[in-house]
């Protein structure tokens, strides 16, 4: 026998050039799904890493909107260091640069992608000779900085190939001159474009003042102690908000969940364009094939037994479509991410609804066509076909 | 005495055309027995066809009653007249009808899809009524690799698969020369005698009418002889 998924299958193929058509616009639906949700589960992926890993406790001004405009208190330093849990305070500042080599950070009305993001740190605590060191990054070229460094920059790796950098080189940051003493990775392009500096020399090339800091970051004797200690900071201390690095990841995760419902919104329209594709597609095809239909039906198919017919080659379209659209897109994801650097990711659960929505869509766009065939008057059908 | 199967009593149908009706038959009764070899003829418009698919359960009459082995047509749901249509009828029409995105023997098997019949099995009886209709090297051709005559013995075997107790054809031989013509009868002949089939051919070629052959003759809806 024959069945029902094997003729599902010839007829589909016997109208190539339509199933094609009909795959594609299905399939650029898919892509464009694959694409969006991509970069939402990127985007939050690589906060709850980055933010979730940041070790001690944040402290910035309250209610700022960034600690790029944030502005603390350097009294706060040994206020906070007299809590008995916490064992140092590390003050830093941070800012753009606003010329690296004297181009500018928007250069030709672009984004230039050498251009910098400058963080301050006081290298007696953060640098190599101190307490501490940045976690996330690795040294390739050189060294960390060191109390003794006055004009003297740890680059990213990103910013050290843009503008042809080693150790020894001579980088101007917003026309003044600085000596690179390191390159340093993080391992992610995008992150890579930062500029290590003493905090003293970073507040002047900022114009920030001498007794602030954007951020305090506050290290507990115990890192299990940093949820306790940050609710202790917000509590004892007015003027700050105190968060762990698992605070920040939530919270910046649940402005993207907002992103994601935007996203999804948009995927959302695209895959009605795809249903309406196939609902398209399939009526015309079984517009064309009412004689078959017809003939079937003399030949004992029943209603439900061509209802099943056309709705399995809807939902083969369907779900061959999402597969399609999902290579193609999960392709074209690999392709952009290193282009872009921008973080994307085709995670599993977005793979798996993609196909399933396809495919449910298959059924649906199906289901009018479907019935449409299977009310048919035989002899009409075989008649005027 | 030969077993009845479709016995039609005083059956009227009307269509409605635009705004009037048309009185396609007018009070026909027939009764077709086990084995026949019947023949509906009659001038085009006459009411023939219209006769072979009430006698086909695809239509119903719009007054009297036809009885299928005994069972009153009218009393039947849609899904059960489908059942009847499978497994007891078989259909041959006029233009072949086969799906042309399908091979030969899946358009002799398709009538076996919805009963779920093993697919091996299924083949085998395709292949052999194939071979008996002269078909045995056009197995995996499709429709339009095959001749008229081909298609049409194609679709006599795809008619043949269920093992039906008969067997309607409408204008069988309304598409081909009559040399394919009289090779097409000699098969449904061959059938009837071989397998006891009965059929029932509408037609207005009277040259293929042997003698022993039951004639109803239709003409305004009426019949006539």
């Amino acid at each position: 026998m024959t069945d029902m998924w094997k003729i599902a299958f010839r007829n589909l193929l016997s109208k190539k050039t339509r199933t094609l058509l009909a795959l594609t616009g299905l399939m650029i639906a898919v892509v464009g799904v694959v694409g969006l949700i991509s970069i939402s589960d990127g985007i939050k992926n690589m906060v709850n890493e980055s933010l979730g890993s940041l070790q001690g406790v944040q402290v910035v001004q309250k209610d700022s909107l960034s600690p790029m405009m944030s502005k603390v208190d350097m009294k706060l330093v040994s206020e906070i260091e007299s809590f008995p849990e916490v064992d140092f305070v590390a003050p830093r500042v941070f800012g753009v640069a606003s010329s690296i080599d004297g181009k500018p950070f928007l250069s030709g009305g672009g984004f230039s992608m050498g251009a910098g993001e400058i963080i301050g740190i006081d290298p007696a605590i953060e640098g190599s000779s101190g307490k501490t060191g940045f976690t996330a990054a690795k040294i390739t070229q050189g060294r960390f900085l060191k109390s003794s460094d006055a004009y003297s920059v740890v680059i990213g790796k990103t910013i050290a190939d843009d503008y042809k950098k080693m150790v020894g080189s001579i980088v101007e940051i917003n026309d003044i001159r600085f000596k690179v003493v390191g390159i340093w990775t993080t391992g992610s392009s995008s992150t890579d474009n930062t500029i290590l500096m003493p905090i003293d020399i970073a507040r002047k090339l900022l114009g920030f003042p001498s007794d602030k800091a954007a951020m305090l970051t506050v290290y507990t004797k115990d890192p299990a102690a940093a949820e306790s200690i940050s609710k202790k900071i917000e509590l004892r201390i007015d003027s700050v908000d105190a968060k762990t690095g698992t605070e920040y990841a939530q919270d910046v995760t649940s402005v993207l969940g907002s992103l994601d419902v935007f996203f999804w919104a948009i995927s959302l329209i695209a895959v009605l364009v795809g249903g309406v594709g196939i609902l398209n597609t399939m009526l015309m095809s079984v517009m064309e094939r009412f004689r078959d239909f017809g003939i079937l039906k003399a030949i004992g198919w029943s209603n439900g037994n061509i209802m099943t017919l056309v709705i399995s080659e809807s939902i083969i379209l369907g779900t061959v479509g999402g597969m399609a659209g999902l290579a193609a897109g999960y392709a074209l994801v690999e392709i952009a991410k290193p282009v872009l650097g921008f973080p994307m990711q085709v995670t599993p659960t977005l793979a798996v609804t993609a196909v399933l929505l396809a495919a449910s869509l298959g059924l649906i766009g199906g289901l009018y066509p479907a019935r449409k065939a299977s009310r048919l008057n035989p002899i009409e059908a075989i008649r005027y076909g | 005495m030969a077993k009845k199967i479709i016995e039609v009593k005083d059956v009227h149908k009307y269509f409605k055309l635009g705004e009037t009706y048309v009185h396609a038959l007018r009070g026909v009764s027939l009764t077709i027995n086990e084995g026949d070899f019947v023949f509906i003829i009659g001038p085009s418009g006459s009411g023939k066809s219209t006769l072979l698919h009430l006698l086909g359960a695809l239509d119903v009459p719009t007054k009297g009653e036809i009885s299928f082995q005994g069972n009153r047509l009218s009393e039947m749901e849609e899904d059960i007249l489908s059942v009847i249509r499978r497994k007891k009828i078989g259909f041959i029409f006029q233009a072949f009808n086969l799906m042309q995105s399908l091979t030969a023997l899946e358009n002799v098997t398709i009538p076996l899809v919805p009963s779920s019949v093993d697919e091996r099995v299924a083949n085998a009886r395709a292949v052999k009524l194939m071979k008996m209709l002269g078909l045995g090297d056009r197995i995996y051709h499709t429709p339009n690799q095959l001749s008229g005559g081909q298609q049409q013995r194609v679709a006599i075997a795809r008619a043949l698969i269920n093992d039906p107790i008969i067997v309607l054809a409408d204008e069988p031989t309304g598409e081909v020369d009559s040399v394919t013509g009289n090779e097409i009868f000699s098969y449904l002949r061959m059938m009837n005698k071989k397998f006891n089939k009965t059929f029932v051919i509408v037609t207005h070629d009277t040259e293929y009418i042997k003698k022993g052959d039951l004639i109803f003759k239709i003409h305004d809806g009426k019949i006539v002889n």
